[in-house]
């Protein structure tokens, strides 16, 4: 059976269409990366694993006066008139630093600027972040095309991956003049290093198609991915002026301020999100169960497993499906990222509060057993983030890992997906959740 | 020069081996590996061999020109195929000129036209260098006199550049515009793109990058607008080449298109009835394919609608025609027909235009023996169509549809009386009658009422 990927609290699609594209796409990314990295191992059906991601936005928490009480900063004003460019400058704000904005050059090829300075790994970070948030003009990717290619992106992203890991400061890096021709050269090390590993399969070849076109759309995502990148940087960099005169502490402070109102929405929507989901659970837990009954629906031979990941509160709305709403659901992997099921069994508002209090009242050490249909529990989190907690002491059949975003500490919650490290390090974790467990 | 065939010349005066013993000639006088002496000598069988070549090509011209004034009405046909470039960043292809290489051989073998025969036939290649020279089927290697006995000798010709193409057409249609009637077919097949109209890639394309603009892009649409007072009245134009927009087209800063036309307007009135038309292998913004080893699946369904299958409703002078219109019909329901049937034909989609005005519905081609019909099979209510197992029958054979699918179902089957009809699942509790019809060509529609089984 196929993965349920439950969104946390603040996320929108968005009132226009372009707002809408931009986080389809990303859902969409994030889901192939799913199918193409984190559990292609797991997975034989030759259309791959079935993803479904269940949009609950709408159900969330409505703002009287659109959060007019949030002090807006320069950043997010560049934004104002362009709301689908939100994201994006969201997602490359939280990844430079005032050491970053110090740098020459920086406002030109920040990709290169932050290869050379920090890693190849962080600019890959980077990159991927704007693919995965910078709008997509209408006349290169329809919809068919877009669907097309993120299947690519995502096998491209987890390539890239382990290039980077294995090619932290590659000689290349010196001799590329600009992000175009880093793009370029990222794209061409990245095949050869995929072409290498490649294992002989020792059957013909099938008849080659060719496409009488010379289109290459991983190199145009890709690429417009660098000019959006670029160009938010500018923007950034036009605002964060002073940080070059700065001090690391003081250039830390100020580019946290140019954030902070990024980081103030999301507690404004936390804390709205949570309200709301308290006092009406069940629109919200039906929505999401329409997509997990499709997802049974949908098991087949080569993808008989349900795996169900939650970000954020979305690892709350599945721990409650599976604890009170669905207990016979059989899973046979809960995952649970930057998410706080620990820190709400503590405080009482779970919907299986009876039974946990019932656990937590055998002793003072005892702990809740993880959900009885559930096979295994992964629990992620950053350290960083401040929303994202551990289940250890409070939970037992589970095992919490630890993953680095590299993301500023006031927006790193939103930052896991849009890494393909992440999916990488998660590969890893259900390979070994899958061999040994998790008790 | 790019002419192989003409009608009338053969034997000795076959043109396609005269081109060979001068591009035979002219590689040899090109080849450094050669002594001084030979080199020498093939430099002057080279200028010999064209002579007689060029000398023979006007005789072929002057003929199918006295053709016209006996009011004798021809097709005339200029195939272009390229698959090497010289742009590095542009792959290389091999479908495309086994595309133009599958045209070539069926003008020559199959095409039929009562009243219009084949006039003449140009061919342009560019092939890449895995694939090397045309070597023509035995049947059309013998009507271009290319035969050594047993075995087929390959063909070179010119290059597939812009001014080679450039000069092929206005050859063309200056040959096929010699009577009004006549008709005028242009093939080609290649790398494309598209900004608001499609443009082609000859072999010496050159795509836009920080220190060069486009250049000797192919404006396809101007060139046939431009054409609107050219004769012959019946121009068609079968393009195999994707329709993709790219990133340099969008960021050009021209206003104009980037490319050039083939054909400018002459100063003559404008052709009354002129039946001009594009049938395309792929729908603006998107990509045409086709498999290594043969031709883009365009081109096969074009030449399977011009053979058998795009054959106009009704028989005139007891003969199966293929029209302009019959052959857009019967392009729509192909793409349709051959993505279902072909895994790895998902994606493809054809379209046709018709640049200013088509004002007359022409005769392309008639079909030898009976022709196929697209019969295109669908349920009411459509609800039924993805538990509906149909199925039709043409001379007592069931073929059924591999699988039941939410969209109609396109099927080809013999002109004459068949059936189609569904079956369901016990489950289902759906059950149809069987339809029986006379399948009239190209593309015959099949409704299936529906109802609940009681």
């Amino acid at each position: 059976m196929p993965l349920v990927f439950v969104h946390g609290v603040a996320n929108r699609r968005g009132e226009t269409a372009e707002e809408q594209q931009v986080f389809d796409n990303r859902m969409m990314l994030i889901g192939e990366q799913f199918r193409n990295a984190a559990f292609a191992e797991r997975v034989s059906a030759t259309d791959g694993l079935r993803v479904f991601t269940p949009y609950w936005g709408d159900l969330g928490v409505k703002f009287a006066r659109n959060l007019a009480c949030l002090p807006q900063s320069d950043i997010q004003a560049l934004s104002a008139s362009q709301p689908q460019e939100a994201p994006l400058l969201e997602a490359t704000a939280a990844i430079l630093d005032a050491d970053i904005l110090q740098q020459a050059g920086v406002e030109t090829a920040p990709l290169l600027t932050l290869a050379r300075r920090r890693s190849l790994g962080a600019a890959v970070d980077l990159l991927f972040a704007g693919a995965a948030t910078a709008p997509l003009p209408g006349i290169l990717f329809d919809e068919a095309t877009i669907k097309e290619t993120m299947p690519e992106v995502a096998q491209f992203a987890e390539v890239t991956e382990r290039y980077a890991a294995a090619n932290p400061q590659p000689e290349w890096l010196k001799s590329v003049a600009d992000d175009d021709a880093f793009l370029d050269r990222l794209i061409e090390e990245v095949t050869t290093f995929k072409s290498a590993g490649a294992p002989a399969t020792g059957h013909a070849p099938s008849a080659e198609i060719q496409v009488l076109g010379i289109g290459d759309e991983l190199k145009s995502f890709l690429g417009n991915a660098v000019g959006a990148v670029r160009k938010v940087v500018g923007a950034v960099t036009g605002v964060v002026t002073d940080v070059a005169t700065k001090g690391a502490r003081e250039g830390f402070i100020a580019v946290s301020g140019q954030v902070r109102p990024a980081a103030s929405a999301f507690v404004g929507r936390f804390v709205g999100d949570v309200f709301t989901y308290m006092e009406h659970r069940q629109p919200i837990i039906d929505l999401v169960l329409a997509d997990i009954e499709e997802a049974v629906a949908a098991k087949r031979e080569g993808d008989k497993e349900l795996y169900l990941v939650g970000h954020s509160f979305g690892g709350i709305i599945l721990y409650d499906i599976l604890t009170h709403f669905r207990p016979d659901l059989d899973c046979a992997l809960y995952i649970t990222v930057g998410s706080q099921v620990g820190l709400f069994a503590e405080i009482g508002r779970l919907a299986d509060k009876k039974n946990i209090d019932a656990a937590f009242n055998v002793n003072a050490e005892s702990v809740v057993p993880r959900p009885k249909k559930a096979e295994r529990w992964l629990n992620i989190f950053d350290s960083t983030d401040f929303v994202g907690f551990g289940t250890r002491g409070v939970f037992s059949g589970v095992k919490d890992f630890r993953f680095e975003t590299d993301a500023l500490p006031l927006v790193s919650h939103s930052a896991y997906f849009d890494t393909p490290r992440f999916f990488a390090r998660l590969r890893e974790r259900v390979r070994e959740a899958f061999e040994s467990g998790t008790d | 020069m790019a002419l192989i065939w003409a009608e009338g010349f053969t034997g000795e005066k076959a043109l396609a081996p005269l081109w060979r013993r001068h591009a035979v000639a002219l590689a040899r006088s090109q080849d450094r590996s050669l002594s001084p002496s030979d080199r020498g000598a093939a430099i002057v069988e080279a200028e010999d061999t064209k002579i007689i070549y060029d000398n023979t090509v006007a005789e072929a011209e002057a003929a199918l020109a006295q053709t016209a004034t006996r009011e004798e009405l021809r097709t005339h046909a200029l195939v272009v195929g390229v698959g090497r470039y010289k742009n590095a960043g542009i792959k290389a292809l091999t479908t495309s000129v086994h595309g133009a290489w599958a045209f070539a051989d069926w003008m020559l073998r199959r095409f039929h036209h009562l009243n219009r025969p084949l006039g003449s036939v140009e061919l342009i290649l560019s092939p890449s260098d895995s694939l090397g020279d045309w070597k023509p089927s035995p049947e059309a290697a013998e009507k271009l006199g290319l035969t050594d006995g047993s075995s087929t000798t390959t063909l070179p010709v010119e290059a597939a550049t812009f001014t080679n193409i450039k000069n092929a057409f206005n050859r063309w249609l200056k040959r096929a515009g010699t009577h009004l009637d006549n008709a005028a077919f242009f093939y080609f097949s290649g790398h494309g793109l598209w900004k608001s109209e499609p443009f082609l890639l000859p072999e010496d394309a050159q795509i836009a990058k920080r220190i060069e603009g486009f250049d000797n892009l192919i404006d396809v649409q101007q060139t046939q607008i431009n054409m609107f007072n050219t004769q012959p009245s019946v121009q068609c134009f079968f393009i195999d080449a994707c329709q993709e927009v790219i990133s340099q087209l969008v960021e050009n800063p021209t206003t104009r298109p980037p490319a050039l036309v083939l054909w400018t307007p002459a100063n003559a009135p404008v052709i009354p009835d002129r039946d001009a038309w594009r049938y395309e292998g792929a729908f603006p913004s998107r990509k045409a394919f086709g498999p290594a080893d043969s031709a883009p699946f365009f081109t096969q369904e074009l030449v399977a609608c011009l053979e058998r299958r795009g054959a106009a409703p009704a028989k005139i002078a007891n003969a199966w025609r293929v029209t302009t219109s019959s052959l857009k019909e019967a392009l729509e329901a192909a793409w349709r027909w051959r993505e279902e049937a072909d895994r790895e034909a998902q994606g493809i989609k054809f379209s046709t235009a018709a640049p200013g005005s088509s004002s007359t519905t022409a005769t392309l081609c008639h079909i030898q023996g009976s022709p196929e019909v697209i019969v295109e099979v669908r349920c009411h209510p459509a609800t039924a169509m993805p538990r509906a197992k149909l199925f039709v029958e043409s001379g007592g054979v069931r073929s059924p549809r591999p699988q039941p699918l939410p969209s109609p179902w396109y099927t080809t089957v013999t002109q004459g009386d068949c059936s189609a009809g569904a079956e369901f699942e016990a489950s289902a509790a759906l059950a149809t009658t069987p339809e029986n019809f006379e399948a009239r060509p190209p593309v015959h529609p099949v409704q299936l009422m529906v109802q609940p089984r009681v």
